[in-house]
């Protein structure tokens, strides 16, 4: 996840309308599902994948590590429905084998063509995330009438997703060092006592967190700055990001 | 003059016997440089969340310029917004998912337009030497990053009084400048900044004003030299009891 957080902080077109870029995956994914054709879902995967490496600057690599990690699962949910398996009909010889494989044109083609939709579907989510850090998604989602406590909640549960990960990193080595994991009875006991100190501990943040909100003044309702980004005519005019200076190349 | 009066203070954390502070009185005048120190659990942390409003005490009363904090939401937001704590911990008041926006949230609290907050977010940042991380998100601060963060945070509210409880604790040499000098560009401005430290050092070196907490009361308060007149190494001051 922080891996997806860099590039989505690292990319050029970091500062375009996060609406924009939405916009251009929802659409891809209407299309693949809309036609449903294995052709236009290839198509359309191409079209991602030219996208993300000549307008966002991504590492081709690094877009395709990634989406093979996905393509294996999905191969493999993929498979059953390419093959079935038969019983050998009572006419034919006695079976060397009992049971048969079987892969008509039919189910194959099938099982391409949802493959193809749903990696290009998967490839048009990971370019949206890849290229949009999730303040502007958090931000996006504000804009139509979502309900604030929502914006609220998500904007928690991002900021504190890594923080829980890190208490979590942490307790963990804490156990192995003591071999917590010794045998498969402590280590249910230790993953047990990880839980409740893991419970407890979000307690206690949360605590602190409301006590140093109101130190300013929270009353209730998160207010903070809107962001602000490129329009969309930024793209072919190639100016400079001039909103908020461009900030941190560097990586995170 | 502006003054914050803590007259007479008493309050116990509900289930605990001992009083965290016991009879408290001190004054903290505008325009000085205050170290609040102390052995731990000398007082020093529910002093800040008292002065901040967060604790109600049992007993006596916070005056601040001479009037008792009325403790209604109206009253309390007053008092917080001339008042200012950075707690101990950073990393738990930093809520929003970047910089930039967990700076403008506190002068958004007090009413400012988006316009004006803008402002004091990039003039605050400017100060805490931030504005080079104002797009990143929090959780991918370093811990001085963090800590300056928080400060910032508070410092957009423009605090006459700025509290800080052992900010300077786990920060390398320096940071640690990096951090007192933007707690003293805000004194020099005529703020009062009151800063809990258990680095004695620091305390002598760096305050106009030293107050000594032992529990829950004033063991001694003065000028560095009046405080430490022999130096600052522990072993001149075995205290009894
Ligand atoms: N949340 C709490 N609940 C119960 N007791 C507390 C709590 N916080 C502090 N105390 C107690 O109050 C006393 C003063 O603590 P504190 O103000 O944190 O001291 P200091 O900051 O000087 O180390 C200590 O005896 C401590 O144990
Ligand atoms: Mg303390």
């Amino acid at each position: 996840m922080r891996w997806i957080d860099r590039f989505a902080y690292n990319n050029r077109i970091r500062r375009l309308d996060p609406a924009v870029k939405a916009g251009f995956s929802l659409i891809m994914i209407l299309v693949c599902l809309g036609f449903d054709r294995p052709y236009v879902s290839a198509a359309a995967l191409l079209l991602i994948l030219i996208l993300s490496v000549s307008l966002a600057g991504l590492p081709l690599r690094s877009f395709l590590k990634i989406l093979a990690g996905e393509a294996a699962f999905l191969i493999l949910s993929v498979v059953p429905i390419a093959v079935s398996i038969v019983r050998p009909s009572a006419a034919e010889p006695v079976p060397v084998f009992p049971l048969k494989l079987l892969i008509t044109r039919d189910s194959a083609l099938n099982a391409l063509n949802l493959l193809t939709r749903t990696l290009a579907c998967i490839s048009a989510m990971n370019f949206l995330s890849m290229t949009t850090p999730v303040v502007d998604l958090i931000d996006l989602a504000g804009r139509p009438r979502v309900p604030e406590i929502m914006i609220d909640l998500m904007t928690l549960i991002y900021r504190f997703i890594f923080t829980l990960f890190d208490c979590l990193e942490r307790m963990t080595a804490a156990k192995e060092s003591r071999l917590g994991f010794r045998s498969l009875r402590t280590a249910f006991r230790s993953a047990g006592e990880i839980a409740a100190n893991l419970f407890l501990e979000t307690y206690r943040r949360s605590r602190k967190l409301q006590v140093s909100l109101e130190s300013r003044c929270w009353d209730g309702a998160f207010r903070v700055i809107p962001q602000t980004y490129d329009p969309i005519r930024s793209l072919w005019e190639r100016a400079p990001s001039r909103n908020q200076p461009v900030q941190n190349r560097e990586t995170l | 003059m502006t003054e914050l009066f803590f007259d007479d203070i008493v309050y116990t954390y509900p289930g605990v016997n001992a009083p965290a502070l016991n009879g408290l009185s001190l004054r903290i005048g505008s325009g000085k440089r205050i170290a609040l120190i102390g052995r731990n659990g000398g007082g020093k942390s529910t002093l800040i969340l008292v002065a901040n409003g967060i604790i109600r005490p049992d007993r006596g009363t916070l005056r601040i310029d001479g009037a008792p904090v009325d403790y209604k939401k109206k009253g309390i937001y007053r008092l917080r917004e001339r008042v200012g704590v950075v707690f101990q911990n950073p990393e738990d008041q930093l809520f929003s998912a970047n910089v930039y926006q967990d700076i403008s949230s506190g002068p958004l609290n007090l009413g400012l337009s988006i316009g004006e907050a803008r402002e004091r977010v990039e003039e605050v940042a400017e100060r805490c030497g931030l504005t080079a991380l104002l797009d990143r998100p929090t959780h991918a601060l370093s811990g001085g990053e963090k800590t300056r963060a928080a400060l910032a945070g508070i410092l957009a509210m423009r605090p006459e009084f700025l509290f800080a409880d052992e900010v300077t604790n786990a920060l390398d040499p320096w940071i640690r400048i990096q951090v007192l000098n933007i707690l003293d560009s805000w004194a020099a401005e005529n703020h009062t900044v009151v800063l809990s430290t258990h680095d004695w050092d620091l305390a002598a070196n760096w305050a106009d004003e030293i107050v000594w907490l032992e529990k829950g009361k004033i063991y001694r308060q003065g000028k560095p030299e009046e405080i430490f007149p022999g130096g600052t190494q522990p072993e001149r001051y075995r205290r009894d009891g």
